[in-house]
Order: structure tokens, then C-alpha cells, then sequence
């Protein structure tokens, strides 16, 4: 994994959506943006703030999360995986 | 037993609804948005597309602002209550049921009522126009009478909620399914519908669509999300949906806006409105009946119609009528306001309302029973 500043363009990342109605959400417009995309859960862990959903896409990330934001949905954090 | 009280619910459910529900209950019971395996995220996809498919079909701008609740009256509580504070004012019909009246009087805003004209919107904009003062902050008001069945003019209303910069909920309860509802067209802010009538979905179904933030919660609770945080997330839906949603439900209210799509807004309330006006045409001269509506039109009236048989309480005529196999609802309907209104806060109306799956047959059974309770039971006769 690494931050937003390391991260590649392309590959596989996970981004940290706000609830499972954005997660999905986000998941099917990507797809019919032609991205590879899935749900993920996310548990509780240390640092976290609690259980949530992500969205892994795989492909262009910048493309990815200026689509997501255009179509209003808050990224939380973008990890690579 | 034939069922004319589907303002209170829609008696009978296509079957389509009824197999969407049986699906969901033998293939979707897993908790939607609380767990990672196949089975959740399989029911929270299928809960999602019916957010996205209310959405559509009520003109609203996203599927996030698609928040479930257990009823029409939830929905209201939610918006009034999360909305409205101490030293606001907002205004309200008076056709409200008390779904409005209740909250809108505990929650410590002050209030107005705007009168209805029972003929001309004109007027009844202007009634309400006059009412507004610099600390108005919202205009709540029914889409339909369930008493009297008469519209009330949403999208001149939403004209002027937009022109004051003032807030506009609806309690669509009497008219979602009937009437054409464009959230955007009309400026409609908060959207109230009870799944379970016009929708033709299960009982214990409701939706509240906001299109403007709800500040306070009425119920705060597990969303599945964020554990660790100690406030309510502040994103709809799950701001308002704590707790486990009704997926059977849900998915049974996605099946019956198919339905009322398949079959068309339009075509069902010409329906329904042909069936009351028959019903009108044929006990309006008879002796004893009092009809509580002026003739009835389909641009003015949601299918509900209210009528008493003098010298009998209604309750008394709603008895007579189930004695002879006729569902209908006696009383104030909770609605006092309307009943002081057309003047039967004391006896109250006994409530004749259609939906698709009534008949003319039916109607025409309903006309002879009510011709001969009057004529049997009527003690001025």
C-alpha cells in the first residue's frame, strides 16, 4: 500500500467510501464507465473508524476517482493494493 | 369481501409484488450493508436498484437521497422533526392528516393553516402566499385530501417555495402512484409516500426522498458503517436508516412501481376516478346521501370520496356496508382539520376509496347497498 502522493496511475486500489450506498453506487457507475470494479467490506482495525465499504478498481485511478467525484460521491482515502 | 379502503392500504397486491416479496424472503434474507459475505451484498444491490428505481420514477436527483422508513407518517416525522426548530414558522393545509398536524404542533415551530379552496388553486396559492412571513422556513402540505379526496396544487406551491427561497415537503401519501409526481419540476424538497397504497407494496413500507439535509435525527443506531464514530453519519440514506431495513418490503415496493409504471400513473387514476364518479352519478339524488365533494374531475381529485346517510353515524353505515361483505372506513380518518372543514368533525364520513383491481360491478354493488341502507335505516325517510 502506499498514500496518495506515491501511488501509481494504474493497477488495482481500494477507495474508502462513506457507506454501502455510495459503494455501490460508485461500483456500478465505474462499470459503466468500463472499469473492473467490486465491493469490498472493510473491517474494524486499529487506526480505522470502523467497519465501511470499499470500492476495488482496477485501471486508471485518476480517471476512476474524477468519475466518482463528479457523480458526487466522497472518496474517504485511496489506497493501492 | 369487497375492498374499497385503499386509502388506508391497497387491499389487494399484484402478483407481482407478492412474488418479488416471497423471493426476497427465500432468497435475500441476509442484512443489506452490515456484512462482506455473497449473500449481503447480493441484498444490497437489489435494495440500491430499487432506491435508483424510486428515484426515476419520482424525478428525484440521486438514489442516496431514497431513504426507507416504515411508513408515510415516519417519513414525516423525519423531515418535520429533523427540519423544523423552536422559533421557525411553516405553514400547512387544512387537509392535513394528522401525520402533519401532530409533529408539526410538537415540534415548537410555530404554525399557520392555509385554507384549501375546494375549487380554485388560484386561491388556494394565494392562501398560502399570505401566510408567509420572514421566519418561514418550510410549507408542508398533502398532495391529496384522504378525506376529501381534492389535489392540492404542488407545483404552483413549489412555484412559490422557490420564488420565497422557503422549504416544500409533501405528504404524498393519497397521491404517489396516482398522480405524475417530478420532484424537480414541481421544486418539491422532501417527498413523503406510504409504499403500502399507491405503490401496491407491502404494509410497513414507506419512503422518504430528500433532496435538502435533514439536520436532526430521530433515531440514531447501527448503519453498518463508521462504528467507532459517535454521531450519526451525516449523508443520506444511512443518516436516517439505523437499524435493519425491511428488504422484503423494499423489494416488494421495487416491484409495485414496476407495476405502476407497466400499467401507467395516468391510466390507473382515470381508472379509479370513472369508478368514484360512477359511484357519484348514482347515489347523488338518492334520498339521504350526503356526498362531501362537488362533482368529481380527474385534474382535481385523488380517488377517495367521502358520503354520510342521514340520521345514521358513519360508523354506523361502514357497519351496515361490511354486514353486506363493502370494506369501507368510518370516521375522522385522522384528519380532523378536513372534518371541521366540510363540518363533520362530530360523525365524521364514511370513506368509499378504489383502487386498480376494483370493478365496475363492484361500484355498482356499493350504489345499491348504500341505496338500500338509506332507504332502511334512515329515520327521516
Amino acid at each position: 500500500m502506499c498514500n496518495g502522493t506515491e501511488r501509481r496511475e494504474m493497477g488495482s486500489f481500494l477507495l474508502t467510501t462513506g457507506s454501502i450506498t455510495y459503494a455501490i453506487k460508485g461500483r456500478d457507475i465505474l462499470r459503466r464507465a468500463g472499469f473492473k470494479a467490486r465491493i469490498e467490506r472493510r473491517s474494524a482495525g486499529p487506526g480505522s473508524s470502523g467497519c465501511g465499504y470499499n470500492i476495488v478498481v482496477d485501471g486508471d485511478i485518476k480517471t476512476a476517482e474524477s468519475i466518482l467525484r463528479e457523480a458526487g460521491i466522497k472518496i474517504l482515502q485511496i489506497n493501492e493494493m | 369481501m369487497i375492498y374499497f379502503d385503499n386509502a388506508a392500504t391497497t387491499g389487494k397486491k399484484p402478483i407481482s409484488v407478492i412474488k418479488a416479496v416471497e423471493n426476497a424472503l427465500l432468497n435475500l434474507s441476509a442484512n443489506p450493508g452490515r456484512s462482506g459475505h455473497t449473500l449481503s451484498e447480493r441484498a444490497a444491490t437489489q435494495i440500491y436498484a430499487v432506491r435508483e428505481k424510486t428515484a426515476e420514477f419520482f424525478g428525484a436527483s440521486g438514489a442516496e437521497n431514497v431513504v426507507f422508513t416504515a411508513n408515510c407518517t415516519a417519513s414525516l416525522n423525519f423531515v418535520i422533526k429533523g427540519v423544523l426548530k423552536r422559533g421557525d414558522h411553516c405553514i400547512i393545509s387544512d387537509l392535513e392528516h394528522n401525520a402533519v398536524l401532530r409533529p408539526v404542533h410538537k415540534c415548537g415551530a410555530d404554525y399557520d393553516i392555509a385554507r384549501v379552496s375546494l375549487t380554485d388553486d388560484n386561491i388556494t396559492v394565494e392562501n398560502f402566499e399570505k401566510l408567509i412571513n420572514p421566519r418561514t422556513k418550510m410549507i408542508i402540505c398533502t398532495g391529496g385530501s384522504n378525506v376529501i379526496g381534492r389535489l392540492l396544487p404542488i407545483e404552483k406551491i413549489g412555484g412559490l417555495t422557490r420564488d420565497k427561497n422557503i422549504l416544500f415537503a409533501v405528504d404524498a401519501a393519497q397521491i404517489a402512484g396516482v398522480i405524475p409526481i417530478d420532484m424537480k419540476r414541481m421544486n418539491i424538497d422532501y417527498l413523503c409516500i406510504a409504499s403500502h397504497k399507491g405503490l401496491y407494496a407491502p404494509m410497513g413500507t414507506g419512503i422518504l426522498i430528500a433532496e435538502k439535509p435533514i439536520e436532526n435525527t430521530l433515531i440514531e443506531g447501527g448503519t453498518g458503517t463508521n462504528s467507532k464514530d459517535l454521531f450519526q453519519p451525516d449523508f443520506l440514506p444511512e443518516r436516517l436508516e439505523s437499524g435493519t431495513v425491511n428488504v422484503a418490503g423494499i423489494i416488494g415496493t421495487g416491484a409495485g412501481i414496476d407495476f405502476v409504471k407497466r400499467v401507467g400513473v395516468d391510466k390507473i387514476h382515470r381508472k379509479e376516478i370513472n369508478l368514484l364518479k360512477r359511484l357519484y352519478n348514482r347515489i347523488y339524488d338518492k334520498t339521504g346521501v350526503i356526498l362531501y365533494a362537488p362533482k368529481i374531475n380527474e385534474d382535481g381529485f385523488a380517488p377517495v370520496l367521502s358520503f354520510d346517510i342521514k340520521g345514521l353515524t358513519s360508523s354506523e353505515t361502514a357497519s351496515l356496508l361490511n354486514d353486506r361483505g363493502i370494506a369501507v372506513r368510518a370516521g375522522l380518518h385522522c384528519a380532523p382539520l378536513a372534518h371541521k372543514k366540510i363540518g363533520t368533525i362530530d360523525n365524521g364520513t364514511v370513506r368509499v376509496s378504489p383502487s386498480f383491481f376494483n370493478s365496475e360491478a363492484e361500484i355498482d354493488y356499493l350504489s345499491r347497498k348504500i341505496e338500500e341502507i338509506g332507504k332502511k335505516y334512515n329515520k327521516y325517510l
